[in-house]
């Protein structure tokens, strides 16, 4: 039961997240979203990505916030429904009807690929509890993939420094 | 519960069609990391395979944080150079 509150909270705050104009809005409603999603690991007895999720969503959503408010989008309306005779003649509807069919067209192709999943899902079997298991078998079995990580978010870090340095001579503001 | 999961990786996808800016850009891409770590996570616990579910979703999960630290690094340094964070703006970084 309490894991269909939690997709049902993590569905309504995705929608909002992906449809809301208001940039306040879709931070909020993506970081219930992540929460939700996190809550519903826990109840899949996934512990370790339950807590990861909890944190990256947190700093997501903060990061969202101050970023927001840095470019001046945090409160403004991006794509809102206020004016909804403008919302139907600019294409606006056009657009939102036909990503909103996008999103259920994926949906129902990941559910018609997947297949069903086994009625007893929830109940967790002895050894898929533990955490020393998902260490070993990263370590043990997916080496190169966590290097791979490590590395990407490296770069990443060192990309992201780069990239985002102060204006620098020659460049030439239009 | 496989819907859910491709629900919002689908409404990340129609988020990702909507939006013009890079924040909006960026929500949408977290929407479709969201959907795609609880498939994979679903996805080990029906095939028997509950830990490698986990893992891969750990690495997909980590693997979106470096998305985000280049989406905010490409939108400060677009905000620097034309005042603005719209995706159009995006080719005139090209030199």
């Amino acid at each position: 039961m309490i894991l269909w509150i939690f997709s049902l909270i993590a569905l309504v705050a995705v929608v909002i997240a992906a449809f809301a104009g208001d940039v306040r809005r879709v931070t909020l409603a993506l970081w219930i979203a992540g929460l939700s999603v996190g809550c519903i690991y826990l109840t899949l007895s996934a512990e370790v990505l339950a807590i990861i999720q909890w944190i990256l969503s947190t700093l997501t959503a903060i990061s969202f916030t101050f970023f927001g408010a840095m470019f001046g989008e945090y409160g403004s309306r991006e794509g809102g429904t206020s004016n909804f005779i403008a919302y139907f003649k600019d294409g606006r509807f056009l657009l939102t009807s036909s990503g909103l069919l996008v999103g259920i067209g994926f949906a129902a192709l990941i559910w018609l690929g997947a297949g069903r999943i086994h009625p007893n899902f929830l109940i967790v079997p002895e050894s898929g509890n533990d955490i020393a298991a998902l260490g070993k078998s990263i370590t043990d079995h997916h080496l190169l993939s966590l290097e791979v990580l490590a590395l990407t978010l490296f770069l990443a870090l060192i990309g992201g420094g780069v990239l985002a340095r102060p204006e620098v001579q020659g460049e030439v503001q239009s | 519960m496989i819907w859910l999961a491709g629900l919002i990786g689908g409404m990340g996808l129609a988020c990702l069609i909507l939006r013009s800016t890079l924040l909006g850009i960026m929500v949408g891409i977290q929407l479709l990391i969201l959907g795609g770590t609880l498939i994979f996570v679903l996805a080990g616990i029906s095939s028997g395979a509950r830990l490698e579910g986990h893992v891969v979703a750990l690495f997909v999960t980590l693997g979106g944080m470096a998305q985000l630290v280049a989406g905010f690094a490409l939108a400060i340094r677009l905000f620097y150079l034309r005042n603005k964070t719209e995706m159009s703006e995006l080719r005139s970084l090209k030199r």
